[in-house]
């Protein structure tokens, strides 16, 4: 595995020290983590770089995951996208599938999955 | 019967030998009586008669004027003399035995058998008798006084210079008879006098004929007379109208047969087709209308008196010369109705003999009785055919009324019934029978009626039965139907009591409604209510779970991540120890925080949603128990409630003491449903616990609590479901104890979990 080419995700999540716990295990794990508060933040920088995959809380404060996803569908961005939320709601579940997401975890899920899924979809 | 004249002749020689026969008997009989009398005689002597007296009748024995007089003697004599007069009857029979050569046969008979008895006065009785006595009066009983008793038409001979004898005549009654048979026919133009061919019928006849010419020529008189009683029978046929008929006598006919005139009477008067009079008493009741008589009796008890009189020495003629008759106008009833005369035309004093009593008289009584019978029969008839128009037009009223209810009672669905409690009877409407599955004609009991109940509603409608009974006097309620092909029928039924005068229940009379269309909206609207408590409860729980999972599950997941990435670090060969540092801080902190969450929804609960008030346990587990209901029903588990009527109000917040109650109720239901076990209940029970408690314990029959989590269940994330939360029990025991409470769980001895709290009694109860 070359290093050289490093994966960029954004982690878009209201919770600010989950965002750093996920960071930190995308950084342990190789992978560069650009994080976002909320969906409005990440919709509005303009400067960040081609990224590989897009991890999403459902819940956040503003636009939810599931919105922003749509909207970036609907703008023709194509970026693998994963989400990974607090509780486990069928009927969200079901939304974020049909939004057009390639993983789905609980917070609770193993966080290897979590990498795997990344490395896979940036692939 | 007629006999020629040669045959009565030769009979009559006969009679006389068997009457010389007759005297030596007789003579016989008399010595020995005598010597009976003298055998007698020697103890007690009877007393010597002072007085003779010998009867001699001109006719026969049984001729029906001497039988009457006759009687009258004896009668006369023995009730003025006692046994002082001797009374000894001969009688002549001069029609049977006529002729100077009879007479003196019984001359000198008489003579020898009274020798030794000489009467001391004769009476005389008839013409032919006296005539008798007269002709050798010297040679008959001489110088004997002599009563002549005489009837009409008997002759009166030149002899009444002899002082010794009493002679009152009899008027003549023929032509009083005469005189008044014309007044009471006042148109008769023709008078047919009917008389015999016998001497005296003869002798009388021409008595009679001279005294009509003082009748001059009122009316045409016409003899029959010298006819045989065939002719004269055929001559009384054909009597011209306007013709009445008088009878002398008639001793004998033309034909030579000889009768009682009475007898012959009898022979002619059914072929008269004119009225008959005659004017002897005994021709009365025998085909005349009537006559003027002096009647027998009377004759014969005259002579017994005058002969009494003369026996006691007063002068026969004067005696004679004090007394006299009186005609007496006698009639037969029968033959005045027949001739249609009225007794209102009779002449003063009339005697009606044979009034044969009319129908009415007769029989007035029985007439009354049943005219009365046949009013009142008549009375009651138009009264029961009265009543019974009454009865059709009150029936038809009825049936009228009848059909306007049943027309209401149907179109209100409602089926009405009668009681009746004497008589043990129902009587119940078609529209009825149908509600309650019974067919049009099946007999009604009310155990099958109960029967039709469903079980859980049979009890209660009893109990409103009998207190509907005792005295309330009226009830109102609902029941299921379970029909016979079964379905079941919600029914509303209201019944009112009847008394009678003594106000004692005679009948309940009611009206029953399906209302299963009313009932399962009603239900729909339970259930709806209950969907919605559910959702809401549903809600509330979830609203505080998600609330708590998330605010949970974000510093948990922190956790996770920080754990995870700190191992990975480690994997590197020389870990970055300030990134670890880092992180083991964060998974503190992100501990902390999840603490702080549960502690911060405690004291949520604490702080402001407790709304204590004084509850009433019943009607709190009530409230649950009906909220819980139909999912009981749906999910087949029978729930059960215990909670004693007089245990003291508790101290909480209803809806969230509902909520632990429901909760623990759903638990025990998720417990037991599923478990296949042949009895899925659970029950609330409520009891004091202390002074200060009430202890409520909801218990299942489900499988319990394995015993190394019996710890744990109140546990926040402790769930034993697939889909648990595992929120519940923590927040009820939140609840509980923020009521000031304990909360825990046991399992059953025999079986399934037991989840208790107390709950503290209300201070104003407490205080009590």
């Amino acid at each position: 595995m070359s290093k050289t080419i490093p994966i960029y995700v954004a982690v878009v999540d209201d919770d600010e020290n989950l965002c750093r716990s996920l960071s930190r295990l995308l950084r342990a794990g190789g992978i560069q983590p650009i994080t976002y508060a909320s969906a409005e933040l990440f919709l509005a920088d303009t400067k960040h770089p081609q990224f590989d995959c897009l991890v999403l809380d459902i819940q956040l404060g503003g636009m939810s995951g599931i919105e922003l996803a749509q909207r970036l569908v609907a703008e023709g961005r194509h970026t693998p996208i994963i989400f990974i939320t607090a509780h486990d709601d069928p009927d969200a579940r079901a939304e974020a599938e049909a939004a057009g997401c390639t993983a789905y975890f609980r917070k609770s899920d193993s966080g290897a999955e979590v990498l795997d899924a990344i490395r896979r979809a940036a692939a | 019967m007629r006999f020629p004249l040669g045959k009565v002749r030769e009979d009559r020689a006969n009679q006389e030998r068997w009457l010389g026969r007759l005297f030596s008997l007789t003579t016989v009989g008399l010595l020995i009586l005598a010597w009976a009398s003298v055998k007698a005689g020697g103890q007690a002597p009877a007393p010597m008669p002072s007085h003779r007296v010998l009867v001699l009748y001109s006719d026969e024995r049984l001729l029906p004027a001497n039988v009457i007089v006759d009687e009258a003697i004896h009668a006369t004599f023995t009730a003025d003399t006692g046994d002082h007069i001797e009374l000894y009857s001969e009688f002549l029979d001069v029609v049977r035995f006529p002729g100077e050569e009879q007479r003196q046969r019984q001359r000198d008979f008489f003579r020898e058998k009274y020798r030794d008895r000489p009467p001391d006065l004769v009476i005389a009785v008839g013409g032919g008798a006296f005539a008798f006595l007269m002709e050798r009066r010297a040679e008959s009983f001489g110088g004997v006084p002599i009563v002549y008793c005489s009837a009409a038409g008997d002759p009166h001979p030149e002899h009444l210079s002899d002082t010794r004898i009493a002679d009152v005549p009899v008027p003549d009654t023929a032509g009083r008879t005469l005189e008044m048979m014309l007044r009471l026919h006042p148109d008769a133009r023709h008078v047919a006098i009917v008389s015999g061919t016998g001497p005296r019928d003869r002798q009388y006849a021409d008595v009679f004929r001279e005294e009509l010419t003082t009748f001059g020529n009122r009316v045409a008189f016409t003899w029959l007379t010298d006819l045989s009683m065939e002719e004269l029978r055929g001559q009384l046929s054909h009597l011209p109208d306007h013709t009445v008929v008088l009878y002398l006598t008639m001793f004998q006919d033309a034909a030579g047969e000889t009768f009682t005139p009475r007898q012959a009477l009898d022979a002619f008067a059914p072929a008269s087709r004119a009225p008959i009079y005659g004017h002897y008493e005994t021709y009365v009741g025998h085909g005349i209308v009537g006559g003027s008589t002096v009647p027998f009796e009377e004759i014969g008890r005259k002579a017994a008196q005058l002969g009494i009189r003369i026996l006691a020495g007063e002068d026969a003629q004067a005696v004679a010369r004090s007394e006299s008759y009186q005609t007496v106008p006698m009639f037969d009833g029968r033959q005045l109705r027949r001739w249609k005369i009225s007794e209102q035309q009779l002449p003063p004093g009339s005697i009606v003999r044979f009034k044969e009593a009319t129908y009415w008289e007769q029989y007035h009584r029985i007439i009354i009785t049943s005219l009365s019978l046949c009013l009142l029969e008549a009375l009651l008839i138009v009264a029961l055919l009265a009543q019974l128009r009454r009865r059709r037009l009150a029936e038809a009223s009825v049936r009228e009324n009848e059909q306007r209810m049943s027309l209401a009672v149907d179109a209100a669905n409602f089926g009405i019934w009668i009681r009746d409690l004497a008589r043990n009877e129902i009587w119940a409407s078609d529209k009825w029978r149908e509600l309650f599955g019974f067919a049009p004609s099946e007999r009604l009991e009310l155990d099958a009626i109960l029967q039709r109940l469903h079980p859980d509603d049979r009890e209660a409608l009893q109990g409103v039965l009998a207190k509907a009974l005792a005295g309330e006097g009226r009830y109102e309620t609902e029941f299921r139907v379970m029909l016979p092909n079964g379905g079941i029928r919600w029914i509303s039924s209201h019944g009112r009591v009847e008394l009678d005068a003594n106000g004692q229940p005679v009948r309940i009379r009611g009206a029953s409604r399906d209302v299963t269309a009313d009932k399962q909206a009603e239900l729909d609207t339970q259930i709806l209510r209950q969907q919605v408590a559910h959702v809401g409860r549903i809600s509330m729980m979830g609203q505080l779970a998600t609330a708590l999972a998330h605010e949970i599950n974000q510093p948990l997941g922190a956790i996770l991540r920080n754990a995870e990435a700190a191992e990975l670090f480690m994997q590197e060969t020389s870990p970055d120890l300030d990134e670890i540092r880092a992180i083991v801080a964060d998974i503190r902190q992100d501990d902390q925080r999840a603490g702080a969450v549960i502690d911060r929804m405690r004291g949520l609960l604490k702080r402001q949603t407790l709304d204590s008030r004084p509850l009433d346990v019943g009607e709190l587990v009530g409230d649950v128990r009906a909220l819980v209901r139909a999912d009981a029903a749906a999910r087949h588990v029978k729930l059960d409630v215990y909670v004693p009527g007089d245990l003291p109000p508790v101290r909480g917040d209803r809806v969230h003491l509902q909520q632990v109650l429901l909760n623990l109720v759903l638990n025990g239901m998720d417990a037991v449903n599923g478990t296949g076990g042949e009895e899925q209940r659970v029950s609330i029970t409520a009891l004091l616990d202390g002074a200060q408690a009430v202890e409520i314990a909801v218990s299942d029959t489900g499988t319990g609590i394995p015993a190394d989590k019996l710890a744990h269940v109140f546990d926040p994330f402790f769930t034993t479901k697939p889909n648990g939360m595992g929120m519940g029990l923590p927040i009820s025991r939140t609840i509980i104890e923020a009521h000031g409470g304990r909360f825990w769980a046991e399992n059953n001895n025999s079986g399934g979990a037991t989840f208790r709290f107390t709950l503290p009694i209300a201070q104003e109860a407490a205080a009590k």
